[in-house]
């Protein structure tokens, strides 16, 4: 009997060391196989979301509902009134050089409403579906989509752009996330609140 | 006894062993393929090479199809039309219609466009799925492809274009 105890427990220690190490074997195989199907992008830890996702605008006041489109170039934020204005900058009291500013107000679908003030980044112009041009104001926002925070430039537009208030295009998707088809809503915006917070979270992504 | 406990042992060291090994294969059918934004497609069985927008934002597919000729065949209603591949490869198509496609345009009367079932191949994807076809000139690509096609079978980079080439095996 003594014997069979010992022999069990050698047994049942053998099982335990080698598992682990034959799993590990597994992964190793499993992951240079799917590097063949899925390129291995090492820059970035791409996030999978859906084509439609609720984000938060900066503060997080609102929670607006947004169309991720990789055939876009650019993402544009749908307003409700928007109002040009000059401010005068700050940091260079002496030359008293003034910049175009613009004003204008979002509202999300749960009640919420919030004015931004932002200078003008640049001017783009836009081909409408009917072949007329026109022209809109671009100005820089901060997006959180899952638990990235993305700054990118936004044109905006009180144009409808779609069922969505937000419209992300490839330029802000590039490198941070992968779109999935099949899915919609699959985050719920959750960014460090902090700007220092956020610079530490894009410092650790970009390394 | 002793000899009936170890065979008895190693069996259940056995299955031990064994239990750890249908997760990979359930991961590996699970992976799904990366694409860019933009990609070769092709038409089958017509063997067209079409460059087309992977559009999220669309429900279904559509095609730039030129010289659009609505006739009836045995009582069905059928459409004749030819797609222009990338190496100017021109191919009359004939089509039952499968229904028709009202799509909602801003400053112009709602456009109505017939919808067809078409075999497509984007890397080693092979499906049928509803196209429907436009006669517009101004696309940069002729074709569009939504999410009908792609749901379950591609997850979209938006970083990247032109990632893989059409692999479907052809009898």
């Amino acid at each position: 009997m003594k014997k069979c105890s010992v022999v069990f427990l050698f047994l049942a220690l053998l099982s335990v060391l080698t598992t682990p190490a034959l799993q590990a074997q597994e992964t190793k195989v499993e992951k240079a196989e799917s590097s063949k199907i899925v390129p291995a992008d090492s820059e970035f830890e791409r996030k999978v979301v859906g084509w439609s996702e609720k984000i938060r605008l900066e503060d997080g006041t609102l929670l607006l509902h947004a169309e991720l489109d990789p055939t876009r170039q650019n993402s544009a934020v749908r307003v409700d009134e928007i109002e040009k204005f000059k401010a005068a900058e700050k940091k260079e009291k002496s030359s008293k050089k003034k910049i175009h500013h613009v004003r204008f107000t979002l509202r999300d679908r749960y009640g919420h409403e919030k004015t931004f003030e932002r200078p003008i980044v640049r001017l783009q112009r836009i081909r409408t579906a009917s072949g007329k041009t026109r022209t809109e104001y671009v100005v820089e926002l901060g997006i959180c989509l899952g638990d990235r925070y993305v700054e990118d430039e936004f044109v905006v537009s009180k144009a409808k752009i779609s069922d969505f208030e937000v419209r992300l295009g490839r330029e802000t998707l590039e490198g941070h996330f992968v779109i999935d088809p099949a899915l919609t809503y699959t985050v719920l915006p959750s960014c460090p609140e902090t700007e220092g917070e956020r610079e530490k979270q894009s410092n650790e992504s970009n390394k | 006894m002793i000899k009936g406990m170890n065979r008895y042992l190693m069996l259940v060291v056995l299955t031990m062993l064994f239990v750890s090994m249908p997760g990979q294969l359930i991961a590996e059918a699970t992976t799904f393929n990366e694409t860019g934004w933009i990609e070769r497609v092709m038409i089958l069985p017509h063997k067209l090479r079409l460059h087309a927008k992977l559009d999220t934002g669309a429900d279904s597919s559509s095609l730039h199809a030129r010289g659009m000729e609505i006739f009836t065949r045995k009582g069905e209603e059928w459409v004749r039309f030819r797609i222009k591949s990338r190496s100017g490869k021109n191919e009359l198509i004939e089509k039952p219609v499968e229904r028709w496609a009202r799509v909602k345009r801003k400053n112009a009367p709602s456009d109505i466009r017939p919808v067809v079932r078409l075999t497509l191949c984007i890397g080693h994807i092979y499906m049928e799925t509803d196209v429907s076809l436009v006669d517009r000139s101004n696309f940069a690509y002729p074709m569009l492809v939504g999410r009908n096609f792609m749901a379950g079978n591609i997850i979209i980079n938006p970083a990247k274009t032109f990632t893989i080439e059409p692999q479907c095996q052809i009898q």
